[in-house]
């Protein structure tokens, strides 16, 4: 029972009583699940149930429903155990976004494993600690927007100073509203990287809404190519380019992985991508999944680099914008 | 199942006309029970709005929406003050005559609903922006009340969080004059809230409302939804109009196979009014477009 929030579950009993659902299995599961209770305690029509107020609940007989608990990890005594043979390539591991995906794959017939050495679909963890990831992923993408609301201050400034006002000045927040483009590195040396980056986007349009988020691909090695969805790649600014103070994430390890034989932009290329960006308005933070020891020190005139990381915080992104001067 | 239903003015999610079921009607009394707002979900056009001037009605509640947008604060539900108009009055007067930041305050519908009189010491009754009225066009006068926040996911992150103190124990403090707002008489509103799924609540959130998926109507809620609507037109003819709309679907439709309630209801509407467009025609426009085929939940 510790893994029910006390209020809850005294709303769960204040409106099982209330609705007259003592007894009645059927309505207690759909009280249960409308206020989010995986398993809450049966309440048999005999017991007595008394409710002070939200936070307390005296109860003189509630039996728990015996069913293990919601989340819980370790399986009932009776769960049979499903022990699965690991594989250790397939050929499904070469992402199909990458560039370097050789041709005649697209021409090869994919087997379909045995059942019984399927392996599981392990889901990799995300790189960003999965309680702060909302909170960091709100406070690295908002942009100052103006609200309706009037700035006093700032009238009262212009007032202070006698000047007349030319226009109203409005009270400026951090805001998702003008929406974000994610522009996720698809070249050879972020290909490690291509799980991770799919969670990413993942975890973005949850923050910022599928209708805002626009996602690029963007090959670094070739010029900064840029593609959507099955489109073919070209210029990036001549296709891509957002709207002025769109703000733009950009999915990347500036190159830092040098792949052999493989050609990786250089931190100059990547000044000269990072500042046309900025000159057109846009302003740019990085999530990049190495040490900021690592990273072109360079960059961070252009962009605010966010280590892509479970050590990241809402603080530390905060310092990477007010360094960046968004 | 029980059903009930009221009549109004036909397409207009304030008009009353809903088709309850048991399932719908203990969401309701669950949040009523609990004092939690109630978070609908489910599918574009499946009824989520319209359940809260419908409850409304049935229950002669006053009733306030506001349809939030990716620029709303979460303060402008509760209240507002005019700075522009302080300003105006504080240039046209000659300064003698100090203007008071309380008398700018506007109340804002979460305001209106938790005490709305407190909410008349700083606006009119004329201001009650209550859209419940009786059949004589006079509002609709009860101490309680039900609100919408409609499409609560278009909102900042930070609105939901923003919103918790005041959604979860009715009360708040006006900044400008420290006032408290609390709740009038120990009754909260009914506070329906929908959400399309476009970005993700906070889990704060979550957790203090009670949660309920309309789930896609089946054949038979929309006919009984569509008699509901138009009770002049015979079953069977409401049937023939569907059959129609459904084998009209796109062989490579992907997205839900029967069309929201309120699709359905526009569909019958245009056919009844558009005698030269065949019911295929108009199932094209309103039900089976291609930007449609991904609808989310």
């Amino acid at each position: 029972m510790s893994s029910f929030s006390f209020s809850r579950l005294a709303d769960y009993f204040r409106a099982v009583t209330v609705l007259d659902a003592t007894g009645d299995v059927k309505k207690q599961r759909a009280i249960a699940e409308l206020l989010g209770l995986a398993d809450a305690p049966r309440v048999e029509s005999e017991t007595r149930v008394e409710i002070d107020d939200a936070t307390k609940i005296r109860e003189s007989e509630v039996k728990p429903a015996g069913t293990p608990r919601a989340g819980s990890s370790s399986p009932g005594p009776t769960a049979p155990r499903h022990r699965r043979k690991r594989v250790a390539f397939t050929i499904e591991s070469i992402p199909a976004g990458f560039v370097r995906r050789p041709a005649w794959l697209d021409d090869q017939e994919i087997l379909e494993p045995p059942p019984d050495v399927l392996p599981r679909p392990r889901q990799p963890e995300p790189l960003l600690p999965r309680r702060s990831s909302r909170a960091i992923l709100s406070t690295a993408m908002a942009t100052r927007t103006e609200t309706n609301q009037l700035d006093v201050h700032a009238l009262l400034e212009g007032e202070l100073r006698g000047e007349v006002p030319q226009s109203i000045p409005r009270r400026v927040v951090p805001s998702l509203a003008r929406g974000i483009q994610v522009l996720v590195d698809r070249g050879p040396s972020a290909a490690p990287f291509d799980a991770d980056q799919k969670l990413l986007i993942e975890q973005i349009r949850a923050v910022g809404g599928r209708e805002m988020i626009s996602v690029v691909a963007l090959d670094p090695s070739r010029q900064f190519a840029a593609a959507a969805g099955d489109d073919e790649w070209s210029d990036y600014f001549t296709r891509y380019r957002p709207q002025p103070r769109v703000a733009v994430v950009l999915v990347t390890d500036f190159g830092i992985a040098r792949v052999p034989f493989e050609r990786t932009a250089t931190t100059d290329e990547w000044l000269r991508f990072l500042a046309r960006l900025r000159a057109g308005g846009n302003p740019v933070v990085a999530f990049v999944p190495f040490a900021p020891r690592r990273w072109p020190p360079l960059l961070r005139r252009y962009a605010a680099i966010v280590q892509w990381d479970r050590r990241t915080t809402v603080h530390s992104v905060r310092r990477a914008l007010r360094r960046n001067l968004r | 199942m029980s059903e009930t239903s009221t009549h109004g003015i036909h397409g207009d999610r304030r008009d009353g006309i809903y088709v309850w079921n048991d399932k719908i009607n203990l969401a309701v009394d669950v949040a009523l029970a609990t004092g939690r707002p109630l978070l609908l979900r489910g599918a574009t056009g499946s009824g989520k709005s319209s359940l809260a001037m419908a409850e409304a009605k049935k229950r002669g509640w006053r009733y306030y929406e506001q349809t939030i947008t990716s620029r709303t604060q979460a303060r402008e539900l509760l209240w507002e003050v005019d700075q522009l108009a302080r300003f105006h009055e504080a240039r046209r007067s000659d300064g003698d005559d100090p203007l008071p930041v309380s008398r700018y305050v506007r109340p804002g519908i979460l305001w209106w609903a938790i005490n709305r009189e407190s909410a008349l010491g700083y606006a009119t009754a004329e201001k009650d922006p209550n859209f419940n009225r009786d059949r004589n066009g006079k509002r609709v006068e009860h101490e309680r009340a039900v609100v919408l926040l409609d499409e609560i996911d278009k909102a900042d992150p930070d609105v939901p969080n923003n919103l918790l103190v005041p959604l979860g124990s009715y009360r708040f403090q006006i900044d400008e004059s420290m006032e408290p707002i609390q709740l009038e008489r120990g009754e909260p509103p009914l506070i329906i809230i929908t959400s399309n799924g476009e970005r993700e609540l906070p889990p704060a959130f979550l957790r203090r409302c009670v949660e309920y998926f309309i789930e896609d109507a089946d054949e038979d809620r929309l006919l009984t939804i569509a008699k509901k609507h138009f009770p002049t037109i015979p079953r069977q003819q409401l049937k023939g109009m569907f059959d129609a709309i459904v084998a009209a679907r796109p062989s490579d439709w992907n997205g839900p196979a029967l069309p929201s309630p309120a699709e359905f209801i526009d569909c019958i509407n245009a056919i009844g009014n558009l005698t030269t467009v065949t019911p295929a025609e108009i199932a094209r426009l309103v039900v089976w477009k291609s930007s449609a085929s991904e609808r989310t939940v």
